[in-house]
C-alpha cells in the first residue's frame, strides 16, 4: 500500500477531554474517570470508564468534526466520512425503550442514519457507517487509506465512537468476560477481564502531508477467522498470519518494528491466543517493546483503533509509552521503562474483533514532511 | 473485473424465520444454530452462488436496517424487563455476525467487511471490493446486500478479474447485466416450502 497521512486527531476519553491531557495523564500515572454499574439478576457491581461530563452523540461528533476542520480547513466536498462505531446511536433506543417500557422493532432507524445526518450537514462527498466489531476503527483507517491510494477522494475523515451502552455492558457481563475486580491488567496473572470504555475520537487521513501529520499509515491486513464468532484461533496462528500480511502490506520486515500495541483485552481466550500469536516475535533476536493502551481507556469496542492508536501517538510524541504497573508479572513481557528513546519509531497495532475480524496496522511516527 | 455469478432472494413480512431455514437446507448441509432473520437472508443470498465462490475471497456485506427483531429482543430484555440478554442475541447483534456465518460455512479466509447501506451502497461495496484486489490479497469478492423492511430482499453478487478492468456499478441490476440471476421469490411459493 502506498503509505497516507494520519493528523488533525481529536480524542475524548475517560482520561481527559483532549488528547494532548490524555497523554499527559498518561504520563502522570492518572487512571481514567469511572463509574460502576449493576449486572442485571446477578447483581454483580461493574466497572465502566466513562467521561467526566456526558453530552449527546450529535454534540460529540459536531465538536470533534469541528476540531478536526480548526487544524486542517478541508474542502468537505472531496472527502469521505467513514464512521467507525458498533453501537451507533443505540443509547437513543435505550433511552426510548425504558420510557416507553418496551421497543417496537417497526422504530428502528436506518444504519447510514448518522453518516446521512451528518453527510448533509457538511457536505461530505459519501458517508458510511462500518462495523466490524472491536476492529471497525482500524479498518476504517485501512480502507479509508486504500481508497484514497484509488484517487476517489482528496482525504478521509474517520470518526469512531462508542457511547456508555446498557446493551453492551450487561452483554460482556452475560458473557462473563467484565472485569470483577476492576483493575484493568491485559496479559497479567491476575487479569479477569475487560472494562468498557467510552469514547469519541476523529482524524484525517490524506495523501499529501498537510498541516503536521502525527503519523504515516504504512499499510495494514484485515481478515476473517472463521474458528468462533466470538474469538480466535487460540494458537495464535491467524493473528500471527494477520501481522505478517500486515508487514508484507507495508513492506516492512519484522526487525522494522520498534512497538506493538498489542489489543490485550484481559480476556482469558484473547490473551491467551495473542500470547501464542506474539511466541514467532518473541524467539527472534530484535524484540520489539510491547504495550497495551486498554487499561487507560478501557475497552473502547468499535472506537479502538483509532482512540488507542490516537492515545499511543500522542505518547510516542512525548517521547513516553503507557506502562502498565505490575507489568513484570505479565505473561508477554510489556514495556516496564516509561522513557521511549526513539525519536522515529515504527510501530505494529492489533486489533481483534467478534465476527472473527483480526486485524493490524503499521505506523511510523518522528520527522514527517510537511508542507 | 466482471460478476461472474448473482442471486436474489425476495420475501414479505410474513415470512417466517422457518421458511428461511428450510430453503437455506438446500445449500448447507448443515445450517447454522442460534441466527438470526438478517443472517438467515444473508446466507440464503451468499450460499444460492457458493459453487462459483473460492477461497481466497473477501466479503463484503451491507444492510439498510439492524436485525430488528435481534434489537428488540435485547432492548426488551435488558432495558424494560432488566434482564441480562441472551448470549447468542447478544453476539449476533454485531452487524458482522452474517459476514461471519457466510465466511465460515462457504470457507472463506479473505476480509469480512459490513457497512450501512445507501443509495450507493453497490458501488461503495465494488470500491471497498476493489481495495483489496488491488491489494493482492484476493481473487475474488463477494457483495451481499440486504434490505428488510416490510418486505425484504437480499442480493449477492460475485466479481473476479483484473480490477484494473473494473466498471463500478451504481445499481444491482447494471453490475449484473447479462448474467443469470439465481432468484427465488418466497411471496409466491408454497408456504409450506
Amino acid at each position: 500500500m502506498s503509505s497516507v497521512y494520519l493528523h488533525s486527531p481529536v480524542l475524548r476519553s475517560a482520561l481527559a477531554d483532549n488528547l494532548a491531557d490524555a497523554a499527559l495523564a498518561v504520563q502522570q500515572g492518572q487512571a481514567a474517570h469511572y463509574r460502576d454499574f449493576v449486572l442485571h439478576e446477578n447483581k454483580q457491581s461493574r466497572r465502566y470508564f466513562a467521561l467526566a461530563q456526558q453530552r449527546p452523540l450529535l454534540e460529540h461528533l459536531h465538536a470533534n468534526i469541528n476540531s478536526v476542520h480548526s487544524q486542517h480547513a478541508i474542502d468537505f466536498a472531496d472527502c469521505l466520512l467513514i464512521i467507525a462505531s458498533t453501537g451507533l446511536n443505540i443509547h437513543y433506543f435505550e433511552a426510548l425503550t425504558q420510557s416507553q417500557n418496551g421497543f417496537n422493532p417497526s422504530a428502528a432507524t436506518p444504519l447510514n442514519q448518522l453518516a446521512q445526518t451528518l453527510q448533509h450537514a457538511y457536505g461530505f462527498a459519501a458517508a458510511f457507517c462500518i462495523n466490524t466489531a472491536c476492529t471497525s476503527a482500524a479498518n476504517a483507517l485501512l480502507y479509508g487509506a486504500r481508497l484514497l491510494e484509488q484517487q476517489h477522494y482528496s482525504h478521509v475523515l474517520v470518526l469512531a465512537f462508542e457511547t456508555p451502552s446498557e446493551i453492551a455492558m450487561q452483554g460482556f457481563g452475560v458473557l462473563e468476560l467484565t472485569s470483577s475486580s476492576g483493575r484493568y491488567q491485559p496479559f497479567h496473572a491476575q487479569r479477569d477481564g475487560l472494562i468498557l470504555g467510552e469514547s469519541y475520537a476523529a482524524a484525517l487521513l490524506s495523501n499529501e502531508p498537510v498541516m503536521q501529520p502525527v503519523a504515516q499509515l504504512l499499510g495494514g491486513f484485515s481478515a476473517c477467522d472463521t474458528s468462533s464468532l466470538t474469538g480466535t484461533r487460540e494458537d495464535g496462528s491467524h493473528i500471527n498470519w494477520v501481522m505478517q500480511q500486515a508487514l508484507a502490506d507495508a513492506q516492512c520486515h519484522k526487525h522494522d518494528i520498534d512497538l506493538i500495541k498489542l489489543h490485550g483485552t484481559a480476556t482469558q481466550a484473547n490473551d491467551l491466543a495473542e500470547r501464542n500469536g506474539m511466541q514467532e516475535w518473541l524467539q527472534g533476536d530484535a524484540v520489539p517493546a510491547l504495550c497495551v493502551i486498554k487499561p487507560w481507556l478501557g475497552h473502547t469496542l468499535g472506537a479502538c483503533g483509532l482512540s488507542e492508536t490516537l492515545l499511543l501517538l500522542a505518547c510516542l510524541k512525548n517521547q513516553s509509552l503507557p506502562v502498565m504497573p505490575d507489568s513484570q508479572h505479565c505473561s508477554l513481557p510489556l514495556v516496564q521503562n516509561p522513557a521511549w528513546p526513539l525519536s522515529q519509531t515504527r510501530v505494529l497495532a492489533n486489533f481483534f474483533g467478534f465476527g472473527g475480524n483480526n486485524a493490524s496496522l503499521i505506523f511510523e511516527t518522528g520527522d514527517l514532511p510537511c508542507k | 473485473m466482471q460478476v461472474i455469478a448473482a442471486s436474489h432472494i425476495s420475501g414479505c413480512a410474513s415470512t417466517t424465520d422457518k421458511q428461511l431455514k428450510i430453503a437455506l437446507q438446500q445449500w448447507l448441509a448443515r445450517s447454522p444454530r442460534r441466527v438470526d432473520r438478517f443472517i438467515l437472508q444473508s446466507l440464503l443470498a451468499a450460499t444460492a452462488i457458493q459453487q462459483h465462490v473460492r477461497a481466497d475471497c473477501g466479503l463484503y456485506v451491507a444492510s439498510t436496517y439492524p436485525a430488528r427483531t435481534t434489537m428488540a429482543s435485547l432492548l426488551n430484555s435488558v432495558c424494560a424487563e432488566q434482564r441480562q440478554p441472551k448470549p447468542f442475541e447478544f453476539v449476533n447483534s454485531v452487524s458482522n455476525a452474517a459476514g461471519f456465518h457466510i465466511a465460515q460455512q462457504l470457507k472463506l479466509n479473505g476480509p469480512n467487511l459490513f457497512i450501512s447501506a445507501n443509495a450507493q451502497v453497490w458501488q461503495q461495496l465494488s470500491m471497498l471490493a476493489v481495495c483489496d484486489m488491488q491489494a493482492g490479497s484476493i481473487t475474488q469478492a463477494l457483495l451481499v446486500f440486504c434490505d428488510d423492511n416490510d418486505g425484504f430482499t437480499a442480493q449477492a453478487i460475485l466479481l473476479e478479474g483484473s480490477p484494473a478492468a473494473i466498471s463500478i456499478g451504481s445499481d444491482f441490476q447494471s453490475l449484473c447485466a447479462g448474467i443469470d440471476i439465481y432468484s427465488h421469490n418466497f411471496s409466491t411459493t408454497d408456504s409450506t416450502e
